[in-house]
């Protein structure tokens, strides 16, 4: 009798012992999981760091507006263009009902006036200009003396901070 | 004739006469020697085939690999490559026109004088611009309107 109580403990523990290595080896197997995904998304970041320093390149931060809108002006003069900053303002970020961010924006409008060449020019340069933006308006009038008056205004991404 | 009632007599005697036999022994060692023979083989019988089985099982069990299901991280390098691409062109367009802002003639179509300054406006609004356009559109004259811009 005791012998099979002793035999029969046994196999009660052996059979706990196989369920707790069938356990640990489930979570030994997330964990390698977990590991593999780390050392992908390291290699990523470590791989992609140039991409990523080009690209945070293309928004612009909040406090380069003043240098931004200097070098547009800067530009402007050396074009032969009048030009007159209308427009200057940060539209805060929004998250929306479904939790997705719209990123902030910074919001400029340039009246500028020159001749057609000029004027034209400044906008080809405008739009070519290295950051994420979308132009929403652009007019463009001719007044007398050869002179043409036109009006841009364009919505400029704002980095994430 | 034999009757039911004949055999039933019949079985019920012979049942008594077996319980009158008398068992004499108080002990059957032969009997019992063999019976717990016999348990002690069927207990050590399946006790071996549990053990054998636990020890395959969990042998097979540690020879399986741990099952690594590694999430995919999604990078979408075209587009990124792509979007490089583009802001590179811009950037190197941009620096053109910084550059040689004071030495390069873009083509200009004459444009018309006219007395009566006629304001030709074109505006648009909530749409992205297309790509660049270096050539100014050309202007025509119209007789009732003067210097037209047309649409490029």
């Amino acid at each position: 009798m005791l012998t099979a109580g002793v035999f029969i403990y046994g196999l009660y523990d052996v059979s706990k012992q196989g369920v707790q290595y069938a356990e640990s080896k489930k979570v030994i197997g997330e964990h390698a999981a977990k590991e593999a995904s780390y050392n992908t998304v390291q290699g990523l970041l470590v791989s992609t760091s140039d991409d990523r320093v080009k690209i945070d390149s293309l928004f612009i931060e909040e406090k380069e507006t003043i240098s931004f809108i200097s070098e547009i002006e800067k530009n402007a003069r050396a074009m032969k263009v009048m030009l007159e900053t209308n427009e200057l303002s940060i539209t805060p970020s929004v998250t929306d009902t479904n939790g997705v961010a719209s990123p902030a924006l910074l919001v400029v409008g340039f009246d500028f006036t020159g001749s057609q060449a000029d004027v034209w020019k400044y906008i080809t340069l405008l739009e070519n200009i290295p950051y994420h933006k979308k132009i929403t308006q652009l007019s463009l009038v001719k007044s007398d003396n050869s002179e043409w008056k036109a009006n841009v205004k364009m919505q400029l991404t704002l980095r994430y901070d | 004739m034999i009757e039911t009632k004949d055999i039933t007599n019949m079985v019920s005697h012979i049942l008594k006469r077996d319980k009158g036999i008398a068992d004499t022994q108080m002990m059957h060692p032969t009997r019992e020697w063999f019976t717990g023979l016999g348990i002690t083989c069927v207990i050590v019988a399946l006790g071996s085939w549990l053990c054998f089985y636990l020890f395959t099982f969990y042998t097979n069990e540690m020879q399986k690999e741990v099952v690594v299901t590694e999430q995919a991280v999604p990078y979408q390098a075209a587009n990124i490559k792509n979007a490089l691409e583009l802001y590179a062109i811009k950037q190197q367009k941009y620096n053109e026109i910084i550059g040689k802002s004071d030495g390069v003639e873009i083509p200009v179509q004459p444009v018309a004088s006219s007395t009566i300054p006629t304001p030709i406006a074109t505006t648009t609004e909530g749409i992205d611009v297309p790509d660049l356009i270096i050539d100014p559109p050309p202007v025509v004259e119209d007789e009732e309107t003067g210097p037209v811009l047309l649409a490029p």
